[in-house]
């Protein structure tokens, strides 16, 4: 469900699936996914939601888990693509005060370092 | 050796031939399991059912019931039916093989038999069998955790309205069968004021049902610390103070919430909310979406204490709630959404809370007609009639 794409500046693209849904066992999945691919080692990790179509509370908490790591490693962590519904939920949380949401190509913007 | 023989490993031979069990038994014994023996099928059963054996070796070509029977009546038996069984054939007999493991045989072994192919073939089945046996029981273990903490998270929300309150109230409140972090209670305070609200902390399972627990802790012993000289319950101090003591990093978790406080007296409601979907409040035929004191979500060390008052009118509605209820969807997968909720207090404007919230339980009667399943996530739909 969940794909990494890493260029060779060190910097990394997360993709979904078609049609993916953040929910419950996916996110579990997910945090391990991460620690797999040791994606702390990304001095930017661009997160593609494209193909996301809807989260909960624990995928949300599995994005916000994904800021953590990157922050602490000085890194920097982008989310684009979302849909509107996905936003509307981020912005309600308030979270687009925490997290760089945008809505750019995901290779415009590895390339371009955020 | 501990690879090959398991402690209270009993093993049932069941074979018409005499010579056979002979043979099975000395081949057996000598790997130091401990063997019993029947003749043919309906022994074979009532032993099963009797003493349990931890694998059956079964013989398919018996006078009295054919193997496949046997095997058909110990796993249509819940008390057999995890019982592995290991069917004995002739070499040739390609179709019986396939008949027993399509009738839940877990391996067979041909005639004439090979002592280090039974020894193997049964150590084998052995261990899986208790690796299936200790995974179903840390499962149950799990889940008796898991309902032990729903059942305290339960015990915590209110079963019946504060006595003298002033108002009418009514909820829904349903956790998913997985345990949610939902909670809400009603809290008198001082001077007929109350403190109502519901929370949703992020996830399911134990880790999201102690922390709701402790939240519902933390607002007890906040609302306690304040003595009557200090007055009113400080609700933007109280918000700042959850938020930065409940941050994600403790426990990667994170809370939505609605707090009111209730001023029956005065007639008057304090708004303080937290990521949670927007409060509404219909007065006077009007609904109004209560956008304007939302916090953002706690844990995140993001809320500043915002929080709104409002005069309330006799017979106006207030309805607080997580988002279960609107992320409710139909066979189809169309959402509930806030706009549903919002038409149906609108369409009921004028009945009395009853009625609404029985329009409730049908909307999510309707999206889930099996009362034996619960939603996906918790439902906590909570409403005050002034």
């Amino acid at each position: 469900m969940f794909n990494l794409r890493e260029d060779k500046q060190g910097a990394a693209i997360v993709y979904f699936a078609e049609g993916s849904r953040m929910t419950g066992k996916e996110s579990e999945r997910f945090r391990y996914w991460c620690d797999e691919k040791e994606i702390s080692k990304f001095s930017c990790v661009v997160v593609d939601c494209e193909n996301l179509e809807f989260i909960d509370s624990m995928g949300i908490a599995s994005l916000i888990r994904l800021y953590r790591i990157i922050m602490e490693s000085g890194g920097k962590l982008l989310i684009t693509r979302l849909s509107q519904e996905i936003r509307e939920i981020l912005t309600t949380l308030r979270l687009d005060s925490l997290l760089e949401i945008r809505s750019d190509d995901p290779s415009s913007l590895i390339m371009g370092n955020g | 050796m501990r690879s090959e023989v398991f402690e209270m490993n009993r093993i049932l031979i069941v074979d018409d031939d005499r010579s056979v069990r002979i043979l099975l038994r000395s081949i057996l014994k000598k790997k130091g399991y401990e063997t019993s023996e029947c003749e043919d099928g309906v022994s074979a059963v009532e032993f099963c059912v009797k003493s349990n054996p931890d694998i059956v070796l079964l013989d398919l070509l018996m006078p009295d019931m054919h193997g496949l029977d046997v095997l058909k009546q110990l796993k249509e038996n819940t008390q057999t039916a995890s019982i592995p069984v290991i069917v004995l054939t002739g070499s040739t007999d390609q179709e019986d093989k396939l008949s027993a493991l399509r009738s839940g045989a877990v391996d067979y072994i041909s005639k004439p038999f090979v002592s280090e192919e039974v020894t193997l073939r049964v150590g084998t089945q052995l261990r899986i069998h208790e690796l299936i046996s200790s995974l179903q029981s840390a499962v149950r273990e799990l889940e008796n955790d898991l309902e032990a903490a729903g059942r305290i998270q339960r015990a915590l929300v209110p079963s019946e309205v504060p006595q003298g309150i002033g108002v009418d109230i009514n909820w829904i409140y349903m956790p998913s069968s997985s345990v949610g972090g939902d909670i809400f209670d009603i809290i008198p305070l001082e001077h007929s004021r109350y403190l109502v609200y519901v929370l949703d902390v992020s996830g399911h399972g134990i880790n999201a049902a102690l922390v709701s627990v402790m939240v519902h802790r933390f607002i007890e012993d906040f609302r306690s610390s304040i003595s009557p000289e200090d007055g009113v319950f400080p609700l933007a101090d109280f918000m700042k103070m959850l938020d930065a003591s409940f941050l994600f990093e403790r426990f990667e978790t994170y809370m939505t919430a609605s707090f009111v406080i209730l001023d029956t007296m005065n007639g008057e409601v304090e708004v303080s909310n937290a990521g949670n979907p927007h409060p509404l409040l219909l007065q006077q035929g009007v609904i109004q979406v209560l956008d304007s004191e939302n916090n953002g979500a706690i844990g995140f060390g993001i809320v500043e204490g915002i929080t709104r008052k409002y005069r309330i009118h006799e017979g106006s509605k207030l309805l607080l709630f997580t988002d279960g209820i609107i992320d409710v969807r139909d066979s189809n997968g169309s959402r509930i959404g806030e706009g549903t909720v919002i038409d149906l207090l609108k369409s009921e404007k004028d009945s009395a809370l009853g009625e609404l919230f029985s329009r409730f339980r049908g909307l999510l009667k309707k999206h889930l007609p099996d009362t034996s399943r619960s939603f996906e996530d918790d439902i906590t739909l909570v409403g005050i009639q002034f």
